[in-house]
Order: structure tokens, then sequence, then C-alpha cells
């Protein structure tokens, strides 16, 4: 059982996102506007988080809206539309990053991302956040930070173990076991809040 | 016949599948466990899941309020060519009902529903609209068409690059291509023409064959039968001479070793 699922709102309204997704392959396009209001903060703030760039953030939000309608290669069968939506949405912002920068400047997006997340509170809004983001931000909590940092950089910048060595200026080893510790550690971590 | 006990480190080699980090011989060794072991598979599935969380960690952001009708403008936009089958009438109409941007639902409120056949003047409207806003997006289309048409001539013409001409082999005979590196910034570019987009789980992976295994250099999936893709190289050797270049099909989750068919070559 996987442990945290992306949110699924289904589970409080009293239309299924697969019975949206079946609408709107109908042609009932407001389908779209009932999808669009439960995913669309997801979509944002991954897109926000990895381009650092509200502009970009807002055209790659639109752009996952309109190719999830357009392109229609949802498969119900496997997997989640949050799911969905999320590789998505990642995939495309790694592909950004990769296309329109090249690695000098995603290295300084990263650098410039730090620096804003040190020196700025977030801009918190509990009642609005979801009972999941609560869930992994509580389990990411309790990570070291050496692990959580290399874990955030592979995610959210697509760096590579060996990008992230030269960024941080530690050993390619230590790359290596921080990440796949990080993850051991947190997939337990998540398992508990769940048993 | 019993399966042999797993190594002790067989979760931190699941860890490092989920991650990407595997030498090819750890890797098929994993995928050798996933056959044999259910629990690997149950473990791999959760490791996935662990990492695909990542996203939810940060605080959710409300986008503008404004771009929720820009997205939905842009999406009927975008779907007036695909949702007219052959039989439908002249109207750019979707079946059943449509709503203008505007009128699009909040989350709470039960849709309105605005049909088309009894309101021809805002039928009409709605139609302006969607043709200027089809007009908008293949204006915006075709000015980064140009800007791409002028990468590729930037790259063309830097001396030091090194150009490939890809043939299509046997599973895409008609595609072709030129690929452009550029050891110097360690990037790759590829004008593809013929070759088709691929499902969102499945990418174009580029390798380098030198005089020893395929180096991966990259991936790409052309967003139509015609694109230009660019990337950053992930492995120096890519940019050396000369080397055969060589494009695979592959899953995108799959870890960077070449599997699938090889639907593209260079010319020697």
């Amino acid at each position: 059982m996987p442990p945290l699922p992306p949110p699924d709102p289904q589970m409080s309204s009293p239309v299924s996102d697969r019975d949206l997704v079946t609408r709107l392959w109908a042609g009932d396009t407001t389908a779209l506007a009932t999808l669009y209001d439960r995913y669309s903060s997801m979509v944002y703030t991954l897109a926000l988080k990895m381009l650092s760039n509200p502009a970009e953030a807002e055209d790659l939000t639109q752009e996952v809206f309109v190719n999830f309608w357009q392109r229609r290669q949802y498969d119900a069968e496997r997997g989640s539309v949050g799911s969905y939506l999320v590789t998505n949405t990642r995939s495309r912002a790694l592909d950004r990053l990769r296309i329109s920068s090249g690695r000098a400047v995603i290295l300084q997006r990263f650098q410039r991302i730090s620096e804003a997340s040190a020196r700025s509170p977030n801009p918190v809004d509990y009642a609005a956040q979801h009972e999941q983001n609560q869930h992994l931000r509580a389990a990411l909590d309790q990570l070291p930070t050496t692990e959580r940092e290399v874990l955030e950089i592979a995610y959210f910048q697509g760096l590579t173990q060996a990008e992230i060595s030269a960024q941080l200026g530690i050993p390619l080893g230590t790359v290596k076991s921080r990440c796949r510790q990080g993850l051991l550690r947190l997939r337990t971590l998540l398992q508990h809040q769940k048993d | 016949m019993t399966s042999p006990p797993l190594p002790d480190n067989w979760r931190s080699l699941l860890a490092g599948y989920v991650l990407d980090d595997l030498t090819a011989e750890e890797a098929a060794q994993v995928e050798q466990w996933l056959e044999q072991y259910p629990e690997v598979a149950t473990e791999l599935a959760a490791l996935q899941a662990t990492w695909g969380s990542l996203a939810l960690g940060p605080t959710l952001v409300a986008p503008p309020p404004d771009l929720r009708d820009r997205t939905l403008a842009a999406a009927l936009s975008a779907a007036v060519p695909v949702a007219v089958p052959a039989a439908a009438g002249p109207e750019p109409a979707i079946a059943g009902e449509i709503l203008v941007p505007s009128q699009f639902p909040n989350a709470a409120p039960a849709p309105r529903r605005f049909l088309w056949g009894q309101l021809g003047l805002a039928l009409g409207w709605a139609a302006t609209a969607l043709a200027l806003a089809f007009a908008l997006q293949e204006n915006h289309r075709l000015r980064l068409a140009l800007r791409q048409t002028e990468t590729v001539v930037a790259s063309f013409s830097q001396p030091a690059n090194r150009l490939y001409t890809l043939a299509g082999t046997e599973a895409e005979p008609q595609a072709n291509a030129r690929l452009v590196v550029n050891p110097a910034d360690q990037t790759a570019l590829i004008v593809t023409t013929d070759l088709p987009p691929l499902a969102d789980d499945q990418v174009y992976r580029l390798w380098a064959l030198a005089d020893s295994d395929p180096v991966y250099c990259g991936e790409f999936n052309p967003a139509t039968a015609e694109d230009t893709n660019q990337w950053a190289l992930p492995d120096a050797v890519c940019g050396t001479a000369p080397v055969q270049m060589l494009i695979t099909t592959e899953r995108a989750a799959d870890p960077p070793v070449p599997a699938g068919d090889l639907v593209m070559q260079s010319q020697s």
C-alpha cells in the first residue's frame, strides 16, 4: 500500500475524479473546471517550487491542464488524477529547466531558491492546506537536514547526484548514501503515520 | 527450487533504483529480484510513492484567480480541432454542453448549463472569443517556432559544434533528425522530422556509442511530428568525437540503460 498518494479530493466530493474524467472525455467541459478547482493549487505549487518564477509557473499550470484535456493520455487504471498531474507537472518543469537554462542557470536557480527560502518565512495558510501535506511535512521535519536537503534538490531541481555533489561540495558517495537513507527513512516515517 | 535469500542491503539498492543511481549490473539485479520476490515489488511501489509524495512537501500556494479563466479559455480553444468529429455540424460545438470561460462554475455551486441551440447570440460571441483565443495561441506557437529556428541556425553556425544526421530504423523508417552537440557548453539540440510524439510515460533516449557500452546522453519527447528539443548533456563523452549516436524508445521511469527499440541512428 503506497504510504502517501497525492490528494484525493474525490473522497469528500459527490462526483469522483473518474466520473469527471469520463464526462470530460465525452465533451462536458464543466468537468475540466472542477478538476482545475481540485488540483490547480497542487500543480501550481509544484511548478512554482521547481521553476521559482510565478509567470513560468502560471504558464506551466495552464499547459498541464490544457494538455490533460487535449491529449487525453490519462488512464484511470494506472493511477489517480493527482498522481498523473504531479508526474506530468514535474516532467514538464524539468524539461523547461533543461531546455531553456542549461546546467549553469539551473544551479543559479537553486541558489536563488535557497537564499529566498532562508530569508523569508513561508506564506503559510494552514486552513487551506491539505492533511496529506501536513503529514508529509511532519515526516520531512523528522529527517536529518542533510538527507532532506539532497532529496529535495534531486526532486525539485532534477540534478543528478554528481551535480549535487559539485553544488554542495561533498563527495558523490556521501550524496548517494544520504539520498538513499533519506528516502528509506521517509518511507518508514510515512508508514508509521498510517499505522 | 527456492530462491536464494536477499542480501542485507536489498532495500538500499531498491532506494537506489528509485533514485536512478545504480550501475547497470545493480539495476539488473534489482529487476531480477522483482520477478522473484513479491515483497521486493511491494517495497519498490512504496518507495516510488514516497519519492512522488515529495511533490506535496511545499506549502500549497493558490494560483492567481484569473489563471482559471485563462486556462479554461486556452483549453477550449485548443479543444476546437480535437473535439469536432467529422460527423459534427458546422458549429464549433462540443457534444452535450459547453461553457464560455467566464461561466465555468466555481467549486461549490452547481454548474450552470448553457445551451447553444437556445442562445444564438451568445454562441456568436463565444465563437468569436474562441477564434480569438485560438489565433492568439497560434501566434504564440509561431513565435516559439521562430525562436526555435533561430536557435537551430545559431547552433549550426558554430564551427566547434558537432553535427549528426540521424535516419530512422525499421521501427520508424520515415523519421529523420539533425543533431547538434555543443561540446563547449555541453548541450545537445535535435530537430526531428516525422518522429511521432510518445505517451507521457515514454521518452526517446540518445546514446553515444564510442568504443564501449552506450553512454546515456539525454532524453526528449517531441510535442509534434516535427519538433526541436534542447538539453544539457549528462556525460562529457557525449560531446567527444567520433561517436555514433543512437536513439531508442524507453520508459521514462526506467534506469538509463538501453532496453527499448532502436528507432534512429547517426549516419557514418
